[in-house]
Formats: structure tokens, sequence, C-alpha cells
């Protein structure tokens, strides 16, 4: 450990954060329009740029920009966003650098709601069956976890009843694909849960929106209680944090954006582990801050993440869920050697 | 006599069904350094976390400047009274002058970010416990010593009428137990209640004004040290002989050997 007080460190350490936030709301904004520009249809930037100057296109390309491209970008940076901000929101509460947005049990349960419906033949009778149902799911484990957990409950106790509500949740989605009527229902359920952003029309954004705009509002007002929790309950406490009521709008938050997120995407694994851990260095560690930062960067990581799988397979698309995990998974063994020799 | 700041009146504490505390009746005031010693486990950090409101108190009241702890209200609590516990750590590697900083979240509505103000008040922090050249170095590259400045520092910036600190001179070497009981009393002078939690009982005889010897969840004694630190009351708390000398300028109170209690 290497303690240098000098001035040029100061000094690169207050240029650091405002030039990180424009790096990041470049790259959101980047990733966003490069977002729109790719895919399997030869649409891309002449087609755009005739979009926004009203020049007249063919309907088809314009369809392919409005109806498929643009409802797929903006869940990216909602869905990124939402896991991103969740992450930090959750590392920051239990003040451990192992949190993810799954923790509370709300992504599990989010999937199961969705595959009964998938399960029960409910998804093709309306469109927005699936989401509904995930929604539900997502609500329902609220339920439980304000029961099993709410209050002034431990850190603990809400981390077990997490596992507990996951384990579940996993077991009787288990339970629906082994009771799937037909080997096609079966890969059905599979292939949502991997999480994939393809195919998703606007319904799905008006549907979701409204849940993980609030959720973040939710996250977001949790910067104060998180800084002071830097230094333990107790002191957080005697600098006027009420605690209970963080807990609450923590729990809320995570359960509406990540909630809302798995029911439209499914579930997405590792973004929100990486990037709180990420960009934590880059905002002198604080919770408050990191908020803002990993928001950001979960919808860049994400929209990238499915741009890739849009260019890496022509054929059968790579879902978005399995190339997160694929690249997340060895980021999730590298932050453990790291975080063990620290302890050493 | 020094203003009153805070009052506890007859106050119990249980976890469950175990009492830690029982009928207490203690003053913290105005000016004055106050000593709560005592065996392990004798209700010391119980008394100081309910007196901040931090446990709930299963009978008894306490009161703050004359009024109940929720008259008073958390924020305004909060602005008023610092509470250092006991081996305070930072859990994320902040940097030094963030996490002074932090004392002023009571002071700052929840829609404002840090003012000029709020800077000075935490560099004057930090320059009252001989931390400034630390301000910019993470707090997880800093000794223990460094670090319990710090920490003070962080419990200054909140500018408090009212300082409780759990063993803020354990595990210090000789030379920062001086340095840190002597910030205290500079506190206590310049006109701050400070109540600390300490085990050197020559240095609680030598610095505080007032010591509280707490033993089985009751207060025994209450007075100044000289009187507080006599082998009557020593013996049948900690079960050791002590050699205690007041009269020859600095107290010493040196355990000497286990004693039989009747």
């Amino acid at each position: 450990m290497s303690g240098n007080s000098s001035d040029p460190q100061r000094a690169a350490k207050n240029y650091r954060q405002p030039f990180l936030f424009i790096i990041l709301i470049t790259g959101v904004a980047g990733a966003f329009i490069v977002s729109l520009l790719v895919g399997p249809a030869r649409v891309g930037w002449t087609e755009m740029v005739a979009l926004l100057s009203a020049t007249d296109i063919s309907l088809g390309a314009k369809q392919i920009l409005i109806e498929i491209r643009m409802p797929r970008a903006l869940l990216g940076i909602f869905v990124g966003g939402s896991l991103g901000l969740a992450g930090a929101a959750l590392q920051g509460y239990l003040r451990n650098p192992l949190a993810e947005p799954g923790l509370i049990g709300v992504s599990a349960a989010a999937s199961l709601g969705a595959v009964i419906t998938l399960h029960t033949g409910l998804a093709g009778s309306f469109a927005m069956a699936l989401p509904l149902g995930g929604i539900c799911g997502a609500l329902l484990a609220v339920f439980v976890i304000q029961i099993l957990a709410g209050g002034a409950g431990s850190t603990l106790r809400l981390i077990l009843a997490g596992i507990a509500i996951s384990g579940f949740a996993s077991a009787l989605t288990s339970l629906a694909l082994n009771l799937a009527p037909d080997p096609f229902a079966a890969m059905e359920m599979m292939f949502w849960m991997m999480g994939s952003l393809s195919d998703r029309s606007f319904e799905h954004v008006y549907l979701a929106g409204p849940f993980i705009i609030a959720g973040v509002a939710l996250l977001l007002l949790l910067g104060r209680p998180l800084d002071a929790l830097t230094l333990g309950e107790d002191t957080a406490q005697s600098l006027g944090i009420d605690l209970k009521r963080a807990r609450t709008a923590l729990i809320l938050g995570v359960a509406m954006s990540v909630g809302a997120s798995t029911a439209v995407a499914g579930s997405i694994s590792f973004v929100g582990l990486v990037v709180p851990h990420l960009l934590r260095r880059f905002v002198g560690s604080r919770p408050s801050t990191l908020l803002y930062a990993s928001a950001m960067g979960g919808a860049v990581l994400t929209l990238v993440a499915d741009i890739s799988v849009r260019l890496i397979s022509p054929g059968p698309e790579l879902k978005l869920g399995v190339l997160t995990a694929l690249v997340g998974a060895p980021f999730f063994l590298v932050l453990i050697l790291k975080v063990r020799s620290e302890w050493q | 006599m020094a203003m009153t700041l805070l009052e506890v009146s007859g106050l119990s504490v249980s976890f469950g069904t175990a009492p830690i505390i029982q009928d207490v009746w203690v003053n913290f005031r105005a000016g004055e350094l106050l000593g709560l010693i005592g065996p392990n486990g004798a209700g010391k950090t119980t008394l100081l976390r309910a007196s901040c409101g931090l446990l709930r108190a299963a009978g008894g009241s306490i009161r703050f400047l004359g009024k109940s702890l929720q008259e008073t209200g958390s924020l305004e609590l909060a602005r008023n009274l610092a509470y250092l516990p006991q081996r305070g750590d930072a859990h994320w590697s902040l940097s030094v002058e963030d996490l002074v900083l932090l004392g002023r979240l009571p002071h700052r509505p929840f829609w404002t970010g840090l003012s000029t103000n709020d800077r000075r008040i935490a560099m004057a922090a930090l320059s009252a416990c001989d931390a400034v050249h630390l301000a910019r170095r993470s707090i997880e590259t800093l000794s223990g010593g460094e670090r319990s400045r710090v920490m003070l520092a962080r419990a200054l910036a909140v500018e408090p009428r009212l300082l409780l600190a759990d063993e803020p001179v354990t595990g210090l070497d000789p030379l920062h137990q001086l340095e840190v009981m002597e910030k205290f009393r500079a506190l206590a002078d310049s006109g701050i209640g400070v109540v600390i939690v300490i085990h050197d009982l020559s240095l609680a005889a030598r610095y505080c004004d007032r010591l509280v010897l707490i033993h089985n969840q009751h207060i025994v004694a209450d007075n100044q040290p000289v009187k507080v630190l006599c082998n009557e009351y020593l013996n049948k708390c900690f079960g050791v002989r002590f050699k205690t000398d007041f009269n020859h300028g600095i107290p010493v109170v040196l355990p000497l050997e286990k004693c039989v209690v009747e």
C-alpha cells in the first residue's frame, strides 16, 4: 500500500470525477446510437440520417429503426441502468463488494412468474402476459422479504431471506420445467430465462418503464444513508440516518427496478456485480457518487453486450444473459482472488 | 455548576430477557470530561449507546437539554451529539477528507451538496486532531493511531455539544494515548461535554473531572476520581487489589493482584 499525499494526486482526484461522468454520459449516448444502427437488416447511418432529417425513407427501414431497434436500445438503458444501480445500492447497504441485484430474491421470483405464464400457456394468450407475470412474481417476493426481514431486522437476516426466496423460486422454476407439457415448451422457458433484449416492443418499454423509473428514483435517494453507513450502523444512526426507512427504500427500489427488468429481459447476470466494482475506484469509493456512476456504467455495459450479441452471431442469436455470464464469471473469479489477497 | 446536557433517569436496558443495565441515574454536563469505568460486560457501552438513542430503553427516561429524545428528534440530536464507537472503522477506502465530511451530514439538507463552510469545518476538525496532512490519504493506508485521530476529527466535524466516545484510547501506544486524552481535556475545557469509556484507570484519574463506576448493571460510584478510585470500590468491582497513589502529582492506579470478593 502506498500512501502518498503529494499534490499531483490531489489534482488527479479532483479532475477525475467530472471526467468520469463525461465519459459515462458519452458512452451511454454513443452505445444507444450504435444500438440503433446495428442489426441483421441492412439499415444504418443513411436511413437514420434520412429519418432524422424528415426525408422519405422506406416504411420497412422506418419500422426497423423505430419499432424494433428503438425499444431494444431503450430497454438496454433501463435494464442495464437498473442492474448497475441496484448492485451499487446493495453493495453500499450491505458494505460488501460481492452483493448483487439478485441477492434479495426478486430476480428469481420474477423469473418464476414469467416461467409460470409460459407453462400455463397464458403467455400465448396476450402479448404482455409474460412480463406481467414477472412483475407479479417480483411483487410477491417483496411482500415476503418485507415480512421476513423488513423493519429493524439485521442485514444478515435480509441476506438469508433473499437466499431462501431465491432458492424456493428456483426450485419452483425447475418444477415448471420438469412438468413442461412438451419439449418445445421447456425449451421456450429455458431460452427466456437466459435473458435477452431481442424482439421487444414499445409495449415492453411502457410496461416496465414506470416501475423501473420509480425504483431508480427510490434507489438514488439512498446516497446519504449509504455514505453514512460507511462508518457502520451505529455511527450512521448517530448522524441522524433512519436505517429502517433506508432499508424499506432499498428493498422496494431493487424490487421495482430489477423485478421489472427481469420481467421484460429475463435474467442478465453479473452486470450488477461487476459494474459497481469496476467504477468504485474512480469515485473515491463514495457510495453516493457510485450510485450514479453505476447506473450509467450498467447501461453502457448492457448496450455494448447487446450490440456484441448481434454482431457475433448472425445465425441463432447468442442470448445476452449468456454473454454477460461468459464475460462476468471470469471477472468474478479475479474479484474473489483480489479480495482474498486484501484480507491476507 | 455546569449546564446539564443529557440527563439519564432510572434507565434500564435489556437484550431479550437479560438485563444489561438497571435503574441507572447519571448526568452528562457541558465542559466536563467524564470517564465511564468498570469491568468488561458491566454495561458501559450499553449506557453510552442508549444515551444517544441507539438502543431502546426498557424503562426510565433520557432527556437531552430538558427534552426527551423523541421530542428532540433524531436530526436535532445528530446535530448536537456525536458518537464515536469502539474500534470505529470505515468499510470503504474513502479519502480522509471525504470521511471527515460525513460528520457534516446532519447539518446538510438532503438536496444540497457540500458548502465551503462544511469543508472549512472539516479541515478545522482535522487540524484540531493534528491530521491535516492526512487529508488526501485513503483511510486504509493509515496506521491505528492516525485512524483514531481521523475518526475523532469526523466526530468533531459534527460540531457537537456532547461527544460520547467508546474506548477511544484502547489499542493506542502511550504517546497517542496521551495525545488523545489531552485532546479530550482541551475539548472539555472549550465547553463541550465529553464522555469516554476508558479502561486505563491512571489516565482516567489524571484527565477526567468525574468518574462513573459501573458494575453488575448498576452505577456503584459517581464522583471525583480520587473518591471513586479507592480500593473499597475497586476490589469489589474488578476483583483486583490496586496500588493507588494520588499524593505525588500524577495519579497512579496500578493493578497488583487478584483478590477474593466476598
